[in-house]
Parts: structure tokens; sequence; C-alpha cells
């Protein structure tokens, strides 16, 4: 019903997009968070939320994964309203990853993962062949196998992060929204997860909205970056628009350089 | 979230000091009429001694015993960072109530030589077992709460027990648990003055430490302040005050917490201002009580416990107080067991060991040596036996899957429907019914207990919604609602008419007047109620990720939550019919299960229910033979067990 209107990273341009946000308000305590925000989002590619604390990142992923609902404005969604679709079938559409995962009561990473079909067969239905191929699948493509007998909460953080991906994975939702996946592995390890999410979107043709602390990292793998700040959009566009020393100072607020290794597709941003 | 609005707190509010005053004049004016009133008919020269020795110390221990709460409210509350901390909601004076009733029944001399001291001992050492209890969650502000709820409840069930052995001349000591101020001379108010003052003193001595401590033990210990010394100064001098209160005049429950909270909304913001404001606001607010519980007993010429009357105000304070508790980030409570790989089999054998405990227990002989001789015998018995056993292993059951139920749903281990409310609740509606109808026959109680577990979880629910609470408040609506409740039941308790003893008789989960009907409707309600909690394992297993997770994965927590609290309150009050209010096999059993290693739902549901039916089954042979021929009331029994065990369980793995 949505006609597609410029789409410019979208890889398919006769789909509905992924998410249609007019207007967005959102407010904690009458302070507002988010104000007029205005957004539309591609089907296939990896878009990088980036920008300084307290910007409205985490918030607006969560309006995204419909954790909140917004107080002004609309969120389509695959060109539906967000709020008509049920919990379950929101669910196989849109995996989401909160910042900080719960404890996971001596549960193992099998179990875990498997958990994430319960949009399928809800409450009551029997865990059948496809469920449990799916989650064989999952495990396969975060190489998780090795330790499906363990307990998630003995993992390592990289480790557990895999975990919760397959989960993700398992769910069989097309969009996947995660809200910094990276913020407590160290760097190998945040790359590792980086490289596994892109090439989910490359590979099996999922949509990745992820926010991202370190824009180097963001530069690297996303599609577009989105950057907030005060609740609006300062900067929008692929990584080589964004990673521009003026540009980045208005971001952060501090000043940055930025430098192309030599070798390398994608510049370096650092602290001037 | 926000713990309490900042522009209320900025400075002292001129109008919220002129309120308190206003409050304390208006107090003294009904005090002073009811003091006249109570006075009026009274020979002239004993009128005058009546006022001097009666009254006139009445009131003025009011004052001291309400500064002296304050006090030991801010105090708890600073030292801990914890804003629902109070004796009564610590195990404090539970505690200090257990240690008097046991001293007066083994050992009076102690009570008439030394009562603040065995009081003090009593509230120091449930405050310790809270403590330990809730190090495992870097002692949370929820967490303490809940701690505090289940050691009262179990210094609640072994006082019961105690007046229940002593009989009538322990029913006294109930009455006083409720909280009366009467007294006879000035010597109570000449020892608790000199307490207040020196407690003065200290406190201001703490005042500066008290106040690096509320930011953050790093902080504190940054700036040089030995945080182990000062809290465990300020926590035992709240003890002492506490605990002096209770030995003189009982459970005065919820001034400690009221004045502090009020003190800080009135504007008292610093440590200093609160350690001053707090004593002040308490020594009005339970004036002004006293003086309303005066008026009415002069109106109306029975005796109403203070105590109670305060929990009735404070108890919807600590509802309101609920949703402004500071979240603090806590590890949760994960404890590793191990699993097993053929839970099947074990399942299997806890089933027949639970059948072989029914089936002993009804052919053992009375005193529990020895089997019955003969099938005279055997016919003799079975019609007395049967019936009670039947019911204690089907409540058992439907108490332990109504535990995992909670316990899964607020990844919360010490939840369990003890702590919900559904059984106060269900208590309240009984204790109404014998007001109204002193000789009720067994549908009618049934009746009420029912509509007064229901009403307790409806009241839990519309809060928990009203509030958007997660699982862990929810439970602290229960404890709320709990105490409300508890307060309705010694209200009634201390007129002290024949339901009196009726209602101590089902409080204290007495099998012995099962009758053939209730028996099998128990077993009907454990064989219709206790599968459907197996249908929900996959709502069990998602719920305990967090709401965040549940509703990640399409599930609404909300619904799915209320459809299984509806669940454990049904299964909760009609277990509660027949073994009482305070078996805590609900807390027991699913523990028990998950350190066998049932750890998924499904296994868990089932393992917790075969072992709730099999502690039922013991325990009812226990409590009929051990003291033969007399009887221990089951649920009491239950209870003796379940207290021990929950401390030497979370002793046992400290993390």
């Amino acid at each position: 019903m949505t006609p597609t209107e410029t789409d410019e990273t979208a890889g398919g341009a006769t789909m509905a997009p992924l998410f249609r946000l007019q207007g967005i308000g959102f407010a904690v305590g009458g302070r507002p968070i988010l104000q007029g925000l205005d957004l539309t989002l591609g089907v296939g590619c990896v878009t990088g939320l980036i920008g300084p604390n307290g910007s409205g990142k985490s918030t607006l992923v969560r309006l995204l994964a419909r954790q909140a609902a917004p107080h002004q404005g609309a969120i389509s969604f695959g060109g539906r309203p967000i709020a008509r679709y049920g919990d379950r079938d929101f669910a196989r559409r849109l995996a989401y990853l909160p910042q900080t995962t719960p404890a996971t009561d001596g549960m193992t990473a099998r179990e875990l993962v498997a958990l994430g079909r319960y949009p399928h067969h809800g409450a009551l239905g029997r865990l059948g062949d496809r469920d449990e191929a799916a989650i064989a699948e999952a495990m396969a493509r975060t190489d998780t196998m090795t330790f499906a007998e363990r307990s998630v909460d003995d993992l390592s953080g990289g480790e557990r992060q895999r975990v919760w991906l397959a989960m993700m994975i398992a769910q069989g939702a097309a969009c996947l929204v995660l809200d910094e996946p990276t913020s407590a592995l160290d760097v190998a390890h945040q790359a590792e997860m980086l490289d596994l999410l892109r090439r989910l979107c490359d590979d099996h043709g999922h949509s990745v909205v992820v926010v991202l602390h370190d824009i180097n990292m963001a530069a690297r793998i996303c599609d577009r970056l989105i950057a907030l700040k005060g609740g609006a959009i300062v900067a929008d566009g692929a990584p080589e628009a964004i990673m521009r020393p003026d540009r980045l100072e208005a971001i952060y607020s501090v000043r940055m350089g930025v430098f192309s290794p030599p070798g390398t597709a994608t510049p370096i941003g650092y602290i001037a | 979230m926000t713990a309490v609005r900042s522009d209320q707190t900025r400075r002292p509010h001129r109008a919220a000091i002129a309120g308190w005053v206003l409050l304390f004049v208006a107090a003294l004016a009904v005090f002073g009429l009811a003091a006249r009133a109570s006075t009026q008919g009274l020979a002239p020269g004993f009128a005058e001694i009546f006022l001097a020795f009666g009254l006139l110390p009445r009131g003025v221990f009011a004052l001291l015993g309400g500064a002296a709460l304050g006090l030991a409210g801010a105090l708890l509350q600073r030292s801990l960072r914890n804003p629902a901390a109070d004796p009564s909601t610590l195990g404090v004076s539970a505690g200090a109530q257990l240690a008097l009733g046991a001293a007066t029944l083994f050992a009076p001399v102690l009570v008439a030589e030394a009562a603040s001291l065995v009081a003090f001992v009593g509230g120091a050492g449930a405050l310790i077992i809270v403590l330990i209890l809730a190090r495992a969650r870097d002692w949370d502000p929820v967490t303490m709460i809940l701690c505090g709820l289940v050691v009262s409840l179990v210094c609640g069930a072994l006082s019961a027990t105690l007046i229940l052995a002593g009989g009538d001349y322990m029913m006294s000591l109930y009455l006083w648990g409720g909280g009366a101020l009467a007294q006879s001379g000035w010597r109570n108010d000449l020892a608790l003055a000199g307490l207040v003052a020196f407690a003065g003193l200290a406190a201001s001595l703490l005042r500066r430490p008290l106040g690096l401590i509320g930011l953050s033990d790093e902080t504190a210990r940054g700036l040089g302040v030995s945080t182990a010394t000062i809290r465990l100064a300020a926590v035992v001098l709240a003890t002492v005050l506490a605990t002096t209160v209770t030995a003189f005049v009982g459970i005065i429950g919820f001034v400690g917490l009221m004045a502090a909270n009020l003190a800080r909304l009135s504007g008292a913001r610093t440590a200093g201002a609160q350690l001053v404001a707090a004593p002040l606001v308490g020594a009005v607010l339970l004036f002004a009580t006293e003086a309303v519980v005066l008026a009415l007993e002069a109106g109306f010429g029975t005796s109403i416990a203070t105590g109670a009357v305060t929990a009735l105000v404070g108890a919807p304070l600590l509802l309101w107080l609920l949703p402004r508790l500071p979240k603090r980030a806590v590890s949760p409570m994960a404890v590793h067991f191990r699993r097993l790989a053929q839970p099947q089999a074990l399942l299997a054998g806890l089933a027949s060991l639970t059948l072989l405990a029914s089936l002993a227990s009804l052919l053992l002989a009375p005193d529990g040596i020895g089997f019955l001789p003969d099938l005279r015998s055997i016919e003799a018995v079975l019609p007395l036996r049967w019936p009670r056993l039947l019911a204690g292993v089907s409540a058992g059951a439907m108490l332990a899957v109504a535990g995992v139920i909670l316990q899964r749903f607020t990844a919360n281990p010490i939840a369990s429907p003890e702590v919900l409310g559904i059984s106060s609740g269900a208590g309240l509606g009984l204790a109404l019914l014998l007001v109204a109808v002193p000789f009720a026959g067994l549908g009618a109680m049934l009746l009420a207990t029912a509509l007064g577990a229901l009403l307790a979880l409806a009241a839990i629910l519309v809060f928990a919604r009203a509030a958007g609470l997660g699982p862990e408040r929810l439970l602290l609506g229960g404890i709320a609602v709990a105490s409300l409740a508890g307060a309705g039941v010694t209200l009634v308790m201390a007129r002290g008419g024949p339901e009196a003893s009726r209602l101590l008789d089902w409080m204290s989960g007495s099998t012995l007047r099962v009758t053939p009907q209730l028996a099998l409707g128990e077993a009907a309600a454990a064989i219709l109620l206790a599968p459907l909690a197996l249908l929900a394992h996959r709502w069990l297993s998602v719920l305990s990720l967090g709401q965040v997770t549940a509703r990640g994965l399409g599930l609404s927590s909300a619904r799915a939550g209320t459809l299984l609290v509806t669940l454990a309150a049904v299964l909760t009050a009609a277990a509660t019919l027949a073994v009482g209010p305070l078996s805590f096999v609900g807390l027991m059993a699913p523990h028990l299960a998950c350190s066998i290693g049932f750890a998924r739902p499904r296994e868990q549901v089932v393992g917790a229910a075969l072992l709730g039916a099999l502690l039922m089954a013991l325990t009812d042979t226990a409590a009929r033979s051990l003291a033969f021929p007399y009887q221990l009331p089951t649920g009491l029994f239950a209870a003796l067990l379940g207290g021990p065990y929950l401390v030497a369980m979370v002793i046992r793995k400290p993390r």
C-alpha cells in the first residue's frame, strides 16, 4: 500500500520499505528523548545507528522492536502499521537483542536457541522437524554447535553473544534489530560478531539494524550510517559520506580526523 | 526511575511543618476528650490515679515509641539504602516477638528480668538471617523486603505454635502481639526516654558518615568512611530501639517506614535532617493513632490493638512506595544445579515413594512404631485417617505447583504462595465471616476463604497493572496485601470472642477436622488444576528470561502472567482451606525438585508436585504420631520444617 520512494540503499526497490517512521516523538518523565523523527529504512542491508550517549539510539531501536510504543507519530513495518501485527506474528518477522541479555537460569545453549521457535509453535505446539532443522541451521551459522550442551551462563562473553544471535536466527525473522551487541566484547570478538551480521545480510538476505558505539567498526560493516544527537538525526548516508572530519565533529562534538590506511577500503576516524 | 520527586525535596516546606504541628494539636485535643470520656463515671479518687498512672503514661509512651521507631526507620533506610526498610518489614519485630514468646514459655524469669535483652537477641537474630539471605543479591531493596517477609512468616508460625502449645495462658501473648499501648505507671516511659535520648546522641554522631553511605559504598570508602563499622553501628542502634518498643508493647508495624518516608516528603533531604525529622514525625503519627484508638475504645468499650491500626495505615503506604523504589542492577540469584539425564526414571521413583508413604501413613500404628496388627483395627482407623491424608497430599501437590509457577514467573527463588498474600486474604475472609456468624458451618467457611483469597489476588493484580510492575514488585504488592489482611485478622483476634480460637485453629493448619467431602474436593481440585501448569511449561521457560526477551519472542508477559498468577492463586486458595496458611510446602517443594536436578519446567512441575505430596504425607503422619495421643497441627508442623530448611538452603551456597 505504501509506494516506495527514493530508496537509495535498499536492495529490493519494488518492496515496501522495512521501516517507515513519521514524526516520531518519545519522552521519559516529561523529557523528550526523540522529537519529530522521520526515517525510512530499506530491506536487505545493514543499517548502523551511531551517536553519543543519550542521543536516543537505544530508544529508537526499542521502538523499532516494539518494546515500547512512540508517544507521537507512526511507524510502519513492511508496509503495515507496526501495532497491527499479532505478538507472535511480529516475532516471526523481527528478532531483537537487548543491550543486556538476561541470566538464563542454567539453560543449555541448545535449549535457549530452541526458545527462538516459540513464535512458530506457541505454548502448546510440538517441536517438529522444521523447528529442529531451523535450530540446527541457526547453530551452524553462528558456529555454536560445539557448546550446544553447555550452560549459557558458563560461556565466555563472545560465545554467549553468538548463542543469543543463534536464538534470533532460529526465530526465522528476516529483520534483526540489535542494541550494542558488541559492547562487552574485546576487539577480536567484536569483529567476529559484526562479520557474522554482515554475512547474514549478504548470504541469507537478512535486514539488520544495529546500534554501535565504535564508529570505525560501524563504518566497516554497515551499508548506511544514521547518526543521532539529542533525539534528532544529524547525519545519514553511506559510511564514506559520514567518515569526514566535519561530519564526525558535528556528531560527537569533539575535533576528529580521518585517514585511510593504505590497502583498506574503510577510512578510520580518530580524535584529533 | 525517579526515587522521590526532586522538587518536593529541595527545601523544607513550611506548609509541611505547619501540617505536622496542626496534626499534633488536633491529636492532643482528641486525646484530651477521649481521656475525659474514659474517666467519666469513675470514683473521684480513682479517676485521678487512672489519669496519672494509666492514660498520661500511655500518651507519653506513644510519643516516645513513635520517636524510637521513626529513628529506627530512618537509620535502617539510610544505612541499607532502602526506602522500604523498617523494623517490621525486615523481620526484626517478628523475631523479637518470637524470642519473647519462647522466653515466656520456657524461661519466664528472663522475661521478668531482662525482657528488652531477650527481644533484642530475637530481633537481631532475625535481621542477621535476613541480611544473610539477601546477600546473594547484594542486598537489593526488593529482595531484602522479600527475605524479611519470609523470616517474619516463619517467626509468626513458630509464635503461633507456642501459643497453641501454651494454651489459653498464651492467648494473651497473641493479643499483646497486636501492639496495645496500655500502661500502668511511668516505668516503661522512663526507660524508653533514656534510650531515645541516648540513641539520638549516637545518631547525631553517625549523621555525616551516613550521608556518605547514602551515595555508594565505593564513594564513601574513597572519602575515608569505614562503611562496615558505620553500617553495623546504625543497624544495631535501630535494632535496639525497635526491639525495646516490641518488648514493652508488642509489634507496632510500619511506623518507622511511614515516619522516614513522610519526613523525606516533608522536605528532610539530608541524612542529618532525616534523623531529626523522622523521630518527630513518628512521634506525632503514633500519638495521633493512639488518640484515635483511645477515642474509639471510649466510644465502643472494646479494646483495639494500636499496632494493627498502624499496619492498616502503613500497608497502603508501602503499596504507594513500591513503584518508586530505586532499581538496582542485581546479579540474578541463579544457582547451578546439576541436571538429570533421565528425569523420567527418578519421577517414577518419586511417585512410588509418595504412594508408599501414603500407604504407610494409613497402616502405621497410632504411635508410629510398628503397623496396625489386624484388619479390624485397620477398619476402625481408616475412616479417621484417609480424609486428612488425602486432603494433605492434595494440598501439598497444589501448593508445590503454585510455588513452581511463582518462582519461575518472578525469577526469584524466595517467591512462594505464602508470600503472595493469597493465604492471608483467605484468613481475612474467614475472620470476617466468623465475626458475623461465630458458629458458621464448613460450607460457609469454604466460601469465605475462597472469596477472601480471590479478593486479595484481584487487589494485587489491579495494583500491579496500574503501576506497571514487573514480577518482583508484584510480589511486593502481595506482601502489602498480606500485611493489610494480617492486620485485619489481628484486629478480629484481639476482640477475643469465640471466633478467635476457631481462627487460630485454622491458622495453625490443623487437618484434624477434615471431612471426607472436603478431602474429595481437595483431590478433585488437585487433579483438575495442577495439570494446567504442565500445559503452560513453555511460558514458564520463556518468562524466566525476563519481559524484554519474552516480548521479543512474541509472548505478552502481561497476559500470560495474569493467567499463570491466577492459576497459582486458585491452587493456593484451594490448598489453604485444608492445611492453613503457613505450611511453606510451596517454598520447599520447588527447591527440592531443583536441587534433585529437575531443571526444565515440565519436570520441575511434576517433581515438585510429587515432593509436595510426599512432604505432606510425611508431616501428616509425624504430626499425628510424634506426640500421640496428642496431635500437632499439620500445617504448623510443616512450617517448622520449612523455616530451618529455608535458612539452611541459603547459607549452604553463598555466592
